[in-house]
C-alpha cells in the first residue's frame, strides 16, 4: 500500500466521530440481527459479564457459608453442594472458556488485521445465539434440575448413583447438551478466527507481523476445534448408555466410571489452555504497550502458544493419578505435564525481559498485567507441585488444587480479561473510564486475590479436602481469612461495574489512541466506524511504537507526520 | 445377607482439633511421608528461587524504568537466542531432576512390601467407612466390622482392599498424616498400602484423620474416620474387638448407626417415601398392607421386617428388601433399631 493520498487526513486524526458503529443504525432489532463483529462482540461482552457476576455471586455465598466450621451459616449441606456446582459450572463454561475470545477477540481480531469484519459474519452471529441458548439451557438445568455434582459431573453420582439423590441421568444429558451447544459456539468462533487470520490478513502482514494476541487466539482456536468434539462424544455415549442400558460409564450397567474421567479430562485439560492462552495474548499486548517496548522473543512467545496447545492434549491423566489408573500411566502423564510447564515459563521470562529499559506507565491495564505476572507465577509454579506425582497423591482434591487453579483461572484469566477490558474500553465504547478508580480497583483485585487464595495452599497441604460444606476446627482461620479476601474481590468487581457504566454516560471522550499502542485497531476512531476504518490503515509492526507521538490528553497519540506521508512504518522489519 | 456390624462414628461425628506437624504438613506418620515432604521442599525451593527471580526483576524494572519526566525508553534487541535457549533448557533440566525424585517416592508409595502385609477390607459407602478385620490374633474364623475406625499396629504394613457397592458412588480414602490417597470405585477393587511409623499419641493426638476426598453427595464433608495406631498386636486385637461390639453403644446411637449403614439407601427419616416407607412417624402407626390387612407398627413387625422382609409389605411399596442378620448380635441390633425408630415418632 502506498502513501499517495496524503491530503486526506488519516483516520487517526478524526478525533471524535459523530457517526460510528454504536449509532450507525438504531433500535434493539438492529442489534439482534447485526452481522457487525463489533456489535456481536459487545453483545458477548454483556453476556459473559452477566455470567461472571452470576458465578461471582455464588462464590460469595459459598465463602460466607465457610465462615464457620460446622454450622449451617447460611446453607444446608445440600445447598452448599448446589452452590459450588453453580459457581464452578457457570464460571468455567459460561465465563472463563468463552470470555476473552468471544468478547475482546471478536472485537479486536479483525481490527488488528485492518479488516472490515470476520471472514464469516453470519456464522459469528449464529455462534452468539448458540451461546445464549447454551446459557439459558445451562443455567436452567443448574437451577431447576438442582444439579449438585460439581462442574466435573462425574458418574455414577451425576447419573443418580447412591442414595437420597434424585439427580437422574436426564440432568446429565441436559447439562452435557448445554455444554455441547456452548462448545459448538466456541468451535464456530474458533473456525471463524482461523479463517479470518489466514484469509483477511493484509498481503503485507506476515504471520510474524501479527500482534501476539492474535497468535494466542490462533492457538486457542485450534484447541477449541480439536478438543470440543469430545464433549459431543461423551454426550453421545451417555445417551446410548441410558437409552439402551449398555454399560459405558455407569457401574450399574457394568460400565466404568473411570472411563468417563478420561473423556472428561481429555476435553477439560485442553480447555484450561483455551482459558489461559487468550489471557496470555492480552498480557503480551499490555506489557509491550505500557512499557513502550517491542515484545522480547516474539517468536518464542508465538510458538510457545502452539506448543502449549499441542502438549496440552496429552497430559489429561494428571487429574487422575489416584483414580485407579495404572502407576505406569501416571508416571508418563507426570513427565508430560512437566513439559507443558516450560512454554509457560518461557512466556513469563519474555514478558519480564520486555520491561527492560522501557518506560513503564502504571495505567490500570498495566497494573493488571503486572499482577498477572505475579499471580500466574504462583499459579504455574504450584502446578509443578501437582505435576510431581508423589506430592499429587497427597494434594489431589484438597484446597491446594483449588488455590492452584484459581491462581491461574482467576489470577490470570480474570486479570487478563479485566486488563483487556480496560485497555480496549476506550476503543469499544469511545469513552475513558476513571483512571484513579481503575487503579484502585486493580490494586483491590490484587490484594483480595492474595488474601483469598494464599491461605488455601496451606489449608490444602495440611489436608483440607475440597467440596466440603463442613470442616475440622483446625482449618477455621484459613477459611475465615479466605472469606475476607473474597469480600474484597467482590467489592472491587462492584466498583468496576460502577465506574465502567458511569463512564458510558459521563466519561471523557476517548481519542483514537489513548495509550500509544501500535497495533492497527488504534488507527481507527474511538469508537470505530461501522466499517472499522475510515481509510485503509497503514500496515506496521504490532510493536512499532516509534510511529506514534503523544499530543495531549484530549487527542492522545497521533501518527507521526513521516508515517502518514510515506505510508510506511519508521521501523525496519525485524 | 450378613449385615455389617455397624458402630462407632458416623455422620455427626464430633469434629475435633487435629494439630501437630510442621507449618505445611500434618505429622509424618508413615514411612513415605518424609520422602514425599522432601520432594515438596525441593520443588518449593526451586520455585522460591524462580519466583524471587521473576518478581525481583519485575519490581526492579518497575522502579528503575517507571515512566517519569526525562526518562525515555531505549530500544533493546528483540530476541537473543542463547539467552532464550538457556532459560528453556535449564528449567527443563531441573524439572527432570524433580521428576526423578518424585517418581522414586511415588514408586515407594504404590509398591507394597512382598510379604508380611496385613489386609483390611474397606467398604466406602455414602457416607461412612467400614473396615473389616480378621485373623492376626483375633479369634479364628470371625470377622470384625468397624465403622469409622481404622486400627493399625505400629511399623506393620497394611494393605487396604477397597471397594464401593455397585449402586453407590466413587469415594476416596485420604490419610493426610500418611500422605496417601486412593479412590474407591464401584465395581472395582482398588488397593492402598501404608506403614505407620508413628502413633497419634506421639504427637499428643488421639487419632489421625481419614477423609473422603472424592465428592460423594450431601454428607461428603461428614464422611470421616479415625486412624488409631497401637504399639502391640495384643492391644490392637483388644481394640478391634471392643470397637466391633455394638452392644456397648447406647441403643439409640446403635440404631442410628445401623440405619446409616444398612437402611438409609431405601428409607428416609424426613417423611419422604423412597424405595421403602419413611421411618418418620411410622412407629405406632396403623398401616395398610399389600394384602389389605391392617396392622400397627410395633416391635414384632419391625423384627419380622428385618429378618423376613417379604412376609408383610406396606401397600404401595415393592418387595425389594434383603433380609438382615447380625450373627450373635442380632437381638442387640434390633433393639437398637427399635429404639431409634421410637425417636422418629414425630
Ligand atoms: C504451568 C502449568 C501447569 C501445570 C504444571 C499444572 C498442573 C496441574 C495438575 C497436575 C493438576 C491436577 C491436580 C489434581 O487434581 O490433583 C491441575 C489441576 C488444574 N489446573 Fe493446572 N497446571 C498448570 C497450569 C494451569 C493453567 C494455566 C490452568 C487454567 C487456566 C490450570 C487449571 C487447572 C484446573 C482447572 C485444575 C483442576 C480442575 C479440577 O479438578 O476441578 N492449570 N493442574
Ligand atoms: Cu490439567
Amino acid at each position: 500500500m502506498a502513501g499517495g493520498i496524503v491530503e486526506k487526513p488519516a483516520s487517526a486524526q478524526v478525533v471524535h466521530p459523530t457517526v460510528h458503529y454504536l449509532n450507525a443504525t438504531k433500535g434493539f432489532k438492529n442489534w439482534l440481527v447485526t452481522l457487525d463483529h463489533k456489535r456481536i462482540a459487545m453483545m458477548y461482552l454483556c453476556a459473559v459479564s452477566f455470567a461472571l457476576l452470576l458465578g461471582g455471586f455464588w462464590a460469595i455465598v459459598l465463602r460466607t457459608e465457610l465462615l464457620a466450621p460446622h454450622d449451617d451459616v447460611i446453607l444446608s449441606n445440600a445447598w452448599y453442594n448446589k452452590a459450588f456446582t453453580l459457581h464452578g459450572a457457570v464460571m468455567v463454561f459460561l465465563f472463563i472458556i468463552p470470555g476473552i475470545p468471544a468478547s475482546l477477540g471478536n472485537f479486536i481480531l479483525p481490527m488488528q488485521l485492518g479488516a472490515k469484519d470476520l471472514a464469516l459474519p453470519r456464522v459469528n452471529l449464529f455462534s452468539w445465539y448458540l451461546y445464549v441458548m447454551g446459557l439459558i439451557l445451562f443455567v436452567g438445568i443448574l437451577v431447576l434440575g438442582g444439579l449438585d455434582t460439581g462442574w466435573t459431573l462425574y458418574p455414577p453420582y451425576s447419573v443418580g448413583g447412591g442414595s437420597e439423590h434424585k439427580a437422574v441421568w436426564l440432568n446429565l444429558i441436559f447439562a452435557y447438551t448445554a455444554v455441547f451447544i456452548l462448545g459448538f459456539s466456541s468451535i464456530l468462533t474458533g473456525l471463524n478466527f482461523i479463517a479470518t487470520m489466514h484469509k483477511l490478513r493484509p498481503k503485507d502482514m506476515g504471520m510474524y507481523d501479527m500482534p501476539l494476541f492474535l497468535w494466542a487466539l490462533y492457538a486457542t482456536s485450534l484447541i477449541q476445534v480439536l478438543a470440543t468434539p469430545v464433549v459431543g462424544l461423551t454426550l453421545g455415549l451417555s445417551l446410548i448408555e441410558h437409552l439402551f442400558n449398555i454399560g459405558i460409564f455407569d457401574p450399574r450397567y457394568g460400565g466404568d466410571p473411570v472411563l468417563y474421567q478420561h473423556f472428561f479430562w481429555f476435553y477439560s485439560h485442553p480447555a484450561v489452555y483455551i482459558m489461559v492462552l487468550p489471557a496470555m495474548g492480552v498480557q503480551s499486548e499490555l506489557i509491550a504497550t505500557f512499557s513502550r517496548k517491542h515484545v522480547f522473543g516474539y517468536k518464542a512467545i508465538a510458538w510457545s502458544s502452539i506448543a502449549i496447545a499441542a502438549i496440552g492434549f496429552i497430559v489429561w491423566g494428571h487429574h487422575m493419578f489416584v483414580s485407579g489408573q495404572s502407576p505406569a500411566a501416571g508416571i508418563i502423564f507426570s513427565l508430560l505435564t512437566y513439559f507443558v510447564a516450560i512454554p509457560s515459563a518461557i512466556k513469563v521470562f519474555n514478558w519480564v525481559a520486555t520491561l527492560y529499559k522501557g518506560a513503564i506507565d502504571f495505567k490500570a491495564p498495566m497494573i493488571y498485567a503486572l499482577a498477572f505476572m505475579y499471580l500466574f507465577g504462583i499459579g504455574g509454579l504450584t502446578g509443578l507441585f501437582l505435576a510431581s506425582i508423589a506430592n499429587n497423591v497427597h494434594l489431589h482434591d484438597t484446597y491446594f488444587v483449588i488455590a492452584h487453579f484459581h491462581m491461574v483461572m482467576v489470577g490470570s484469566v480474570l486479570t487478563g480479561f479485566l486488563g483487556g477490558v480496560h485497555y480496549w474500553w476506550p476503543k469499544m465504547t469511545g469513552r475513558m473510564y476513571n483512571e484513579t478508580l481503575g487503579r484502585i480497583a486493580a490494586v483491590m483485585v490484587f490484594i483480595g486475590f492474595n488474601v483469598t487464595f494464599m491461605p488455601q495452599f496451606v489449608a490444602g497441604t495440611r489436608g483440607m479436602p475440597r467440596r466440603y460444606a463442613n470442616y475440622l476446627d483446625e482449618f477455621t482461620t484459613f477459611h475465615q481469612v479466605s472469606t475476607i479476601g473474597a469480600y474484597i474481590l467482590g467489592a472491587a468487581v462492584l466498583l468496576q461495574v460502577g465506574y465502567l457504566l458511569h463512564s458510558l454516560i459521563k466519561g471523557r471522550k476517548a481519542p483514537p489512541n489513548p495509550w500509544g499502542a501500535a497495533s492497527l485497531e488504534w488507527q481507527a476512531t474511538s469508537p470505530p466506524d461501522f466499517h472499522n476504518f475510515l481509510e485503509k490503515p497503514i500496515t506496521m509492526g504490532a510493536y512499532d511504537f516509534e510511529n506514534w507521538e503523544y499530543v495531549s490528553e484530549e487527542a492522545g497519540y497521533v501518527l507521526k507526520r513521516e508515517v502518514i506521508e510515506t505510508g510506511k512504518s519508521l521501523v525496519k522489519a525485524h | 445377607m450378613m449385615a455389617d456390624l455397624a458402630l462407632g462414628n458416623f455422620a455427626g461425628l464430633p469434629l475435633a482439633q487435629q494439630a501437630g506437624g510442621s507449618f505445611w504438613f500434618p505429622p509424618q506418620a508413615s514411612d513415605v511421608a518424609a520422602g514425599v515432604d522432601f520432594t515438596y521442599d525441593l520443588i518449593l525451593w526451586l520455585c522460591i528461587v524462580f519466583f524471587i527471580g521473576i518478581c525481583g526483576a519485575t519490581l526492579y524494572f518497575m522502579v528503575k524504568y517507571r515512566k517519569r519526566p526525562g526518562h525515555k525508553e531505549e530500544a533493546t534487541s528483540t530476541h537473543n537466542t542463547r539467552l532464550e535457549l538457556a532459560w528453556s533448557i535449564i528449567p527443563l533440566a531441573l524439572l527432570m531432576v524433580v521428576f526423578g525424585v518424585s517418581t522414586y517416592w511415588y514408586l515407594r508409595i504404590v509398591t507394597p512390601p512382598s510379604d508380611n502385609v496385613r489386609e483390611v477390607e474397606v467398604t466406602a459407602k455414602q457416607w461412612n467407612w467400614t473396615f473389616t478385620y480378621r485373623g492376626d490374633g483375633l479369634p479364628a474364623g470371625k470377622s470384625y466390622m468397624v465403622v469409622g475406625e481404622l486400627h493399625l499396629v505400629r511399623d506393620e504394613a497394611y494393605q487396604m482392599v477397597m471397594t464401593t457397592p455397585q449402586n453407590d458412588v466413587i469415594h476416596s480414602m485420604f490419610i493426610p498424616a500418611f500422605r496417601v490417597k486412593q479412590d474407591c470405585v464401584p465395581g472395582r477393587y482398588n488397593k492402598l498400602w501404608f506403614r505407620a511409623i508413628k502413633a497419634p499419641q506421639d504427637d499428643g493426638l488421639e487419632y489421625y484423620d481419614l477423609f473422603c476426598t472424592e465428592y460423594c453427595g450431601n454428607d461428603h464433608s461428614l464422611m470421616l474416620a479415625r486412624v488409631f495406631v497401637h504399639d502391640t498386636k495384643a492391644e490392637w486385637a483388644a481394640a478391634v474387638i471392643e470397637a466391633a461390639d455394638i452392644g456397648r453403644l447406647d441403643p439409640v446411637d446403635r440404631g442410628k448407626s445401623i440405619y446409616d449403614q444398612n437402611c438409609k439407601s431405601c428409607h428416609t427419616v424426613n417423611g419422604d417415601p423412597s424405595t421403602g416407607p419413611s421411618w418418620k412417624g411410622m412407629w405406632g402407626r396403623e398401616e395398610e398392607m399389600a394384602d389389605g390387612t391392617k396392622l400397627t407398627i410395633d416391635e414384632n413387625y419391625v423384627r419380622e421386617s428385618v429378618l423376613q422382609p417379604g412376609a408383610k409389605i406396606v401397600k404401595g411399596f415393592p418387595n425389594a428388601m434383603t433380609p438382615f442378620t447380625w450373627g450373635d448380635q442380632t437381638d442387640v441390633a434390633i433393639e437398637g433399631i427399635v429404639a431409634y425408630m421410637k425417636t422418629l415418632k414425630d
